[in-house]
Formats: structure tokens, C-alpha cells, sequence
């Protein structure tokens, strides 16, 4: 059975890409590169993520320190061959704990892995206080909060994260997902221009050691959930004409298909 | 199109080559380096890293210096023809800028918040690569204010600081608003006891390159004639007891980057130009056992 670790910080979209995906898998896009051959006996935990997604609610938060893993049994359409595919959701709070030399929970799921689908959802770089017009000094008489994760850039723990999960799973293919990709897809023709662009750091680290890396750019939700009952009843429609979540390719390239960055971790 | 699977094409990437991760010590992963030795994990095929060694007493900017290359670095991606693509060392750096932001926030921090906060190690990284000249590593040494008062105080613990004894560049850093004021005596003693300790320890390779950085230059601001004075007084003083003459000797504002060339020209020099001075650009199998021999 093929090993998948889905991984990224907190609010990456690691639980709404799969709550998205086990529903597609049973009910597939046109299309679709991979489907269900059948469903795991235990759906309770895929159907609390799928449930959300569908009535276009925010997924809540995993609870960490639980890792729960699933065990697909999917299909490729175009070739008939069956793959059995394990993935966890982890909370992105265990992912933090990995930064802070904390690997147990993500280690427990297991201690080897194929492929890595990382997760990014966050790119706000801390800047020093003066380039943000931000020189008022707070009470002075208090002492500054303690370093922690939260104090470093965004990109840096990216980097940080994908550093430290790489070096314990040594794994031989990695994909990494741009998450709400529909707030960006208007200012960015690729998902790589989006990281040089955001995130120029990560862009090197990426090129330099993973220059082949698999970048998608991902809206599993489709679009930002609104209280507009116009948008939700659009939302619904492009649900059921299978248009509602997906996947830009490396090349730019719109795909309703969430399962290609799973083909592209399973190709030999 | 004829299949989505095509997308895939050529996108199919080779075993995965895993950057090195060396286990510091800290809360972190990618704290700073505490072991002077681990320098020694740095070296790649063809170069030694290019070390360079902030020296100065508390409060004069080493940090917010650090701080300020690291936001270069981080934000532009890039200085000169040089690609900053790793650092063995993120944790460290990062802690350094929060101190950085916190520094302006909470002026009156006092130095064990600031120590803490920075933490303890002192080993900063910066891994780049250039379109002609490879790969390159520049390892900061950020010693706190304190360590170099404790090389005053008892100079004997110089005995034990190997990469200073290999350093390719020290930045002394002088604090200019010091400088203006009655305590410039002190500042020219501290340094005189300072660098007369580093001399009797050999801490001076003969091709290091030295320099004094006048930090917090904005500060004397109206006494600018005194500063120039004082500056020619302070660089008679230490060419005295280092025995040459330290030149390209430039103003500072560490924390201050927003229209401010100076430190983003510095880095360029210390990243492009420090193996230069110290006649080292190219590394042989022997320059390896040095490292490998002499930081253990």
C-alpha cells in the first residue's frame, strides 16, 4: 500500500482537501483520473469532513495529538489499475510540534512514508517594525512575549517544517498545494510565479533541493464561504456539475480533478 | 491534450535529495550553533565556509546587524548575483529578528530578556549560490556583549574560542553615540584590553580582514564634528595595539534599513569579498584538513 503523509501549518487545508476529495471519490468529476473501487468500512470520520464541504461550511479544526488514518481502496479510470492509497489528517498543531523537535504524533501514523502533499496556506513575513510604519512603543514596562513558532515568518516555517518532515520521511516524491487558490488565481498565472513572487526564500530552498517539485495551486472549497445566498446556490450548482473544487497544474493549467496530485505522488 | 495524465509529464522528479539537518541544541529545530566544531559538518566539496566574526559589547547592534542582513536576505531572496537559498540555522535568525522587532517595541528590555530571547548560541548560517562561482557558506559568529567582556575580564577563556582564531573578517562594532559622549575613554580601553587579550591568544590569522563598524551613527547627530575626531582618536588607538592600520572602516544605523544602502552593501562585501581579502577563494584537499583538523 502506497504511504502519503498530508502535511502543512494550521489552516493549510490539509482537512478540507480531504473532506473535498473523499466525497469526489464517490462521486467523481468528469473525468476524474481516480475514483473509490470501494469505500473503507469505517467512513465516520471522512463523512464529519466531507459533511462541512458540502454544506459549504469551514471544516473544524483536527484535534491534535490524534492521528487518523485512512485507507483508500481507489481506481485509475484510465488504466482500471487498483491502488491502495493510506493517508492521515494530522493536525497542523502536531505540525508545529515537529518544528519544536516534537515528532511523536506524526511519527505514530508511521515511520516511513512514499510521498509527501504539503500544504500552504500562510504567507505573511514578519518585516521589521519600521518598514511597517510601526514604531509605537507598547508598555514599556513589560517584557516581551516569549520567542515562539508563532513569532517566525510564515515562509520560514514552511521551510522549516518541510526540512525537518523530509529529513525524517525520506520520501521520494513531494507535492506542494497552494491552498485558496481561487483568491489568487487572478494575480498569479502559475503557482510557482506565486511562491517567487510571495515567498522568494521558499522559492530558492525549493529550487535549489527540489527543483522538479510538483506545485498546484488548490481551491478545495471552490471559493470563500459567504453568507450570500446567491453564492451559496452557485456553489451547490457547480458542486453537482462537478466544477466546484480544483487543481492548478504547474503549467497554470484549471483542472476539476482533485485527485491528480495523488497521481502525480503514486507515478513510478 | 490527450489526457490529463500529461500534465504529469516531465514533472516527475528524482529521489528527493534531503537538505542536511544538523541537530542543534535549543526548543527548536534550526536554532543556532552553539559548537564551533559543527562547522566542520559545513563543508561541501569544493569550499570551507567563509567565517566572519561579529565582535562588540552589549548594546552596540551586532544582533539588530544580523537581524538586518537576515531581513535582506529573506525578503529580496538575494544580494548581488548571490541566491540565498538555505540557512543551517532559520531558528536563529528568526529569534533574532523578533528580538529585533521587540527591541523597537520595548525599549527597556532588559539583557537576560534579550539573551533569552536570542538565545545562547552564537553559530548564524547563510548558504547561496552564484551562476559562476558555485556555492558558497557564511557562517556569522554573534557572540553576546558579555562573552567579549568575559574575554576582558579573564582572558584566558580565549583559549577556547578556535573560530576566532580562524575567523576570515571581524566586524568590531563601535558604538558611535559612545563615542560622542564622556564614556569614549572606556570604549577605546574595553577595545584596547580586548584586542591585546585576542593578541596574546593569537586570535589574528595573518590574512584576517578587520574592521570597525560605527553603529548607531544616527545618533550623533549635531556632533558630528566631535564624532570625526573621536572616530580618527578610537582608529589611531587600535591600529596602535593591532599594529596596521584598519581600513574601510564605514558609519552604521543596524537597525535601520528603510533608505539605508550601507549594511546592504556590507553583506554584499562580507558574502562576495571576504575569501578575497583572506586569499582562500579556492579550497584545497589540505584547506580541508585545516578546518577539519584545527575546529575539533
Amino acid at each position: 500500500m502506497a504511504k502519503c503523509l498530508i502535511a502543512g501549518l494550521p489552516s493549510a487545508g490539509k482537512s478540507t482537501y480531504i473532506g473535498a476529495l473523499a466525497y469526489l471519490l464517490q462521486n467523481p468529476v468528469k473525468g476524474q483520473c481516480m475514483v473509490n473501487k470501494e469505500n473503507p468500512e469505517d467512513m465516520s470520520y471522512l463523512n464529519r469532513l466531507s459533511e462541512p464541504w458540502l454544506n459549504q461550511q469551514l471544516v473544524d479544526r483536527t484535534v491534535r495529538g490524534v492521528v487518523n488514518g485512512f485507507d483508500l481502496k481507489l481506481k485509475r479510470n484510465e488504466t482500471g489499475e487498483e491502488v491502495a492509497l493510506s493517508i492521515p489528517d494530522i493536525a497542523g498543531e502536531d505540525f508545529i510540534s515537529v518544528i519544536q523537535k516534537q515528532k511523536d504524533v506524526v511519527t505514530a501514523w508511521s515511520e516511513t512514508t512514499d510521498s509527501l502533499l504539503f500544504f500552504i496556506n500562510k504567507w505573511e513575513t514578519n518585516v521589521l517594525a519600521e518598514e511597517l510604519g510601526d514604531t509605537e512603543p507598547m508598555d514599556i514596562s513589560k517584557e516581551p512575549p516569549a520567542f515562539s513558532v508563532d513569532q517566525m515568518s510564515a515562509e520560514v516555517q514552511n521551510v522549516l517544517l518541510l526540512k525537518e518532515l523530509l529529513n525524517i520521511f525520506p520520501c521520494k516524491k513531494i507535492a506542494i498545494g497552494l491552498s485558496s487558490w481561487d483568491e489568487y488565481m487572478s494575480n498569479y498565472n502559475t503557482p510557482w510565479e506565486m511562491i517567487e513572487q510571495r515567498a522568494r526564500f521558499l522559492f530558492n530552498f525549493l529550487k535549489h533541493y527540489y527543483p522538479t517539485v510538483y506545485v498546484f495551486g488548490i481551491s478545495a472549497q471552490g471559493a470563500k464561504y459567504s453568507d450570500d445566498e446567491h453564492q451559496a446556490e452557485e456553489l451547490m450548482q457547480k458542486t453537482l456539475n462537478g466544477e466546484r473544487a480544483f487543481v492548478v497544474t504547474p503549467c497554470g493549467e484549471k483542472v476539476f480533478d482533485l485527485t491528480l496530485p495523488l497521481i502525480y505522488l503514486m507515478e513510478n | 491534450m490527450d489526457s490529463k495524465l500529461d500534465l504529469l509529464k516531465g514533472a516527475i522528479s528524482p529521489t528527493v535529495q534531503a537538505p542536511v539537518e544538523l541537530s542543534n541544541i535549543g526548543t527548536f529545530i534550526g536554532e543556532a550553533m552553539d559548537d564551533d566544531t559543527k562547522i566542520n559538518c559545513l563543508i561541501n566539496a569544493r569550499q570551507k565556509p567563509e567565517i566572519t566574526i561579529l565582535v562588540g559589547f552589549a548594546g552596540y547592534g551586532k544582533t539588530s546587524f544580523v537581524a538586518s542582513c537576515y531581513h535582506v536576505l529573506l525578503t529580496k531572496g538575494k544580494i548581488g548575483d548571490y541566491t540565498f537559498y538555505d540557512s543551517d540555522t532559520l531558528t536563529g535568525l528568526e529569534r533574532r529578528l523578533y528580538l529585533r522587532r521587540a527591541s523597537e517595541k520595548y525599549p527597556e528590555i532588559i539583557p537576560a530578556t534579550k539573551r533569552t530571547l536570542r538565545g545562547e548560541p552564537h553559530l548564524l548560517t547563510f548558504r547561496f549560490t552564484h551562476p559562476n562561482k558555485g556555492e558558497k557558506v557564511v557562517v556569522l559568529s554573534d557572540h553576546s556583549g558579555e562573552d567579549y567582556q568575559a574575554y576582558i575580564d579573564t582572558k584566558s577563556k580565549l583559549e577556547n574560542d578556535v573560530l576566532l582564531k580562524n575567523a576570515d573578517r571581524m566586524l568590531f562594532f563601535v558604538d558611535c553615540e559612545a563615542l560622542v559622549s564622556k564614556n569614549v575613554l572606556s570604549v577605546v580601553q574595553k577595545y584596547t584590553q580586548l584586542i591585546r587579550n585576542m593578541k596574546e591568544y593569537a586570535c589574528f590569522r595573518t590574512d584576517v580582514k578587520i574592521q570597525f563598524l560605527f553603529n548607531k551613527f544616527d545618533l550623533v547627530e549635531g556632533k558630528e564634528d566631535l564624532y570625526k575626531q573621536r572616530k580618527v582618536f578610537f582608529l589611531g588607538k587600535m591600529a596602535e595595539i593591532l599594529g596596521v592600520k584598519p581600513i574601510d572602516n564605514p558609519e552604521i544605523v543596524s537597525n535601520q534599513l528603510a533608505g539605508n544602502d550601507t549594511i546592504i552593501d556590507l553583506l554584499l562585501d562580507i558574502v562576495d569579498k571576504t575569501v578575497v581579502f583572506g586569499k582562500r577563494a579556492s579550497c584545497t584537499d589540505s584547506e580541508l584538513d585545516w578546518v577539519k583538523k584545527i575546529l575539533k
